[in-house]
């Protein structure tokens, strides 16, 4: 990567080619988390959403092109430096059986911990703050960027809205940057600010849900037909699905 | 292989390091996944335990002899001169164990999780392993293969001190505490026989061990 202009933005992409193997998962892709703002990364299955936030959180190295933190490759930031910065909730995260909350929060402040000193007060304030809400290591960990890998998968309805909230409180009241990845299009349009589109790795379409999510888009993305109606809640765009499936006698007798 | 037993510990050490980098390399594929390194594990391993009894078999009957007490794990005239050779080990790798039990605090979760706490890896992993190979391949050394002992005694300790990894003393101890209560066994059970330490420390330490399990499942501690 050659010399880069300075960033606006504190985490950006530019130029990402992703690949597994041989297989190139995404080419040539720019994008960017807007600060103190929540973007949400919508998507067909295997579109390379999932993908391209692992490379956002430096789980993948890409094959080329780059990701930038504070303007600076994330390659060359020390991975403990980033872990200051950057917290990353995976997919489908595993903690060990048995474990305390405050054992479980204070694994997630090591990157502010150092071998002499291994508890702070800050520790103690994530505590607090962890254990009053849903606590995990990532949230422990403090971060002013969240990546969050389809938080509310396994989730019923209303741990999901509360998941989402609290995205929603850390975003607005600690006014931290927030990148996800959701696999709910109208939850997507209803918390985010920044959405991206994405099908077979590249950006469809990006900018604020109200003026991006249309039907056009969800059959271009999706290859759904569907009727897109104003959320009666909140007003963000409500994707409602065409008809169901239903047999040709039964449409029959329900047109006679 | 066991010409003299002094050469032993250094073979063993050599011998472990050749084996565990061969199966590092093998499974080394842009990074290490757990599956294929146990699978590379036993693989390998399977080979060396053929290659060991082709030893066996071809070589010199007396020595053959020697070997197989050695290979099933004896204590059997072992003094003060093992032990001093194993403090000195013990010296360096205590250190090491230490850093390697705060490192498993965070590697306990699944990778990425590890990843994005900063935590270096592959470095940890590396490390960890070197770690294992040098003990295992000196306590080998000393006291041959006593199978069973370095997967068991962290199981128990942890199902002990009842805590959410495993603890890194307690651990050590109750390694001990198997391998010299299954030494008595060994000598007393069929005395004057004397039987090798290996053969009895699994079969004392598994029953407890598949014990503790069952208790847990039940209880659900």
């Amino acid at each position: 990567m050659s010399a880069h202009q300075p960033s606006a933005h504190r985490l950006e992409a530019r130029g990402l080619t992703l690949a597994y193997e041989a297989r190139t998962v995404v080419e040539g892709l720019d994008i960017r988390g807007p600060d103190g703002r929540v973007t949400v990364i919508v998507g067909p299955n295997a579109c390379g959403k999932s993908t391209l936030l692992r490379a956002l959180g430096r789980l993948l190295k890409p094959v080329r092109g780059a990701v930038l933190l504070d303007g600076e490759e994330l390659a060359r930031i020390p991975t403990k430096r980033i872990a200051q910065r950057l917290g990353l909730l995976p997919q489908s995260p595993t903690a060990p059986e048995g474990i305390s909350v405050a054992d479980l929060v204070s694994r997630g402040r090591q990157p502010h911990q150092s071998w002499w000193q291994q508890w702070s007060p800050e520790d103690e304030t994530a505590v607090s703050e962890a254990l009053e809400r849903t606590s995990t290591a990532e949230l422990a960990q403090g971060t002013d960027i969240l990546l969050l890998d389809e938080p509310t998968t396994y989730l019923d309805i209303a741990h999901q809205v509360e998941v989402l909230d609290l995205v929603r409180r850390l975003n607005v009241e600690r006014g931290r940057t927030v990148v996800a990845v959701l696999h709910d299009l109208n939850q997507a349009a209803r918390y985010a600010d920044h959405l991206v589109a994405m099908r077979d790795g590249r950006v469809v379409a990006q900018g604020a849900p109200g003026e991006v999510v249309t039907a056009e888009l969800v059959r271009e993305v999706f290859g759904l037909d569907s009727v897109v109606v104003p959320d009666p809640v909140t007003g963000t765009p409500l994707v409602v699905p065409g008809a169901p499936w239903a047999s040709t006698t039964a449409t029959a007798a329900v047109d006679a | 292989m066991v010409g003299s037993t002094g050469e032993a510990p250094y073979a063993a050490v050599a011998g472990g390091l050749v084996a565990g980098l061969l199966v590092y390399a093998l499974a080394w594929r842009r990074g290490l996944h757990a599956q294929r390194f146990v699978l590379i594990g036993i693989g390998i391993s399977v080979a060396l335990s053929s290659l060991t009894s082709v030893f066996l078999t071809k070589g010199d009957g007396f020595q053959a002899q020697a070997a197989k007490v050695w290979m099933t794990g004896s204590l059997n005239g072992s003094g003060y001169e093992q032990a001093g050779r194993l403090a000195w080990v013990l010296l360096a790798a205590v250190p090491v164990a230490l850093w390697a039990a705060r490192a498993q605090r965070s590697i306990s979760f699944d990778g990425a999780t590890a990843v994005g706490l900063g935590l270096r890896l592959d470095r940890i992993r590396l490390g960890m392993a070197l770690l294992g190979i040098v003990l295992a391949s000196c306590a080998a050394g000393a006291a041959g293969p006593v199978d069973f002992v370095a997967l068991m005694a962290p199981q128990i300790a942890l199902r002990l001190a009842r805590s959410a990894q495993v603890p890194l003393f307690c651990s050590a101890l109750t390694g001990a505490l198997v391998v010299v209560l299954a030494d008595l066994i060994a000598r007393r059970l069929l005395a004057p026989t004397e039987l090798p330490v290996g053969v009895v420390a699994g079969t004392v330490g598994a029953p407890y061990l598949m014990w503790l399990l069952i208790r847990s499942r039940r209880g659900g501690f």
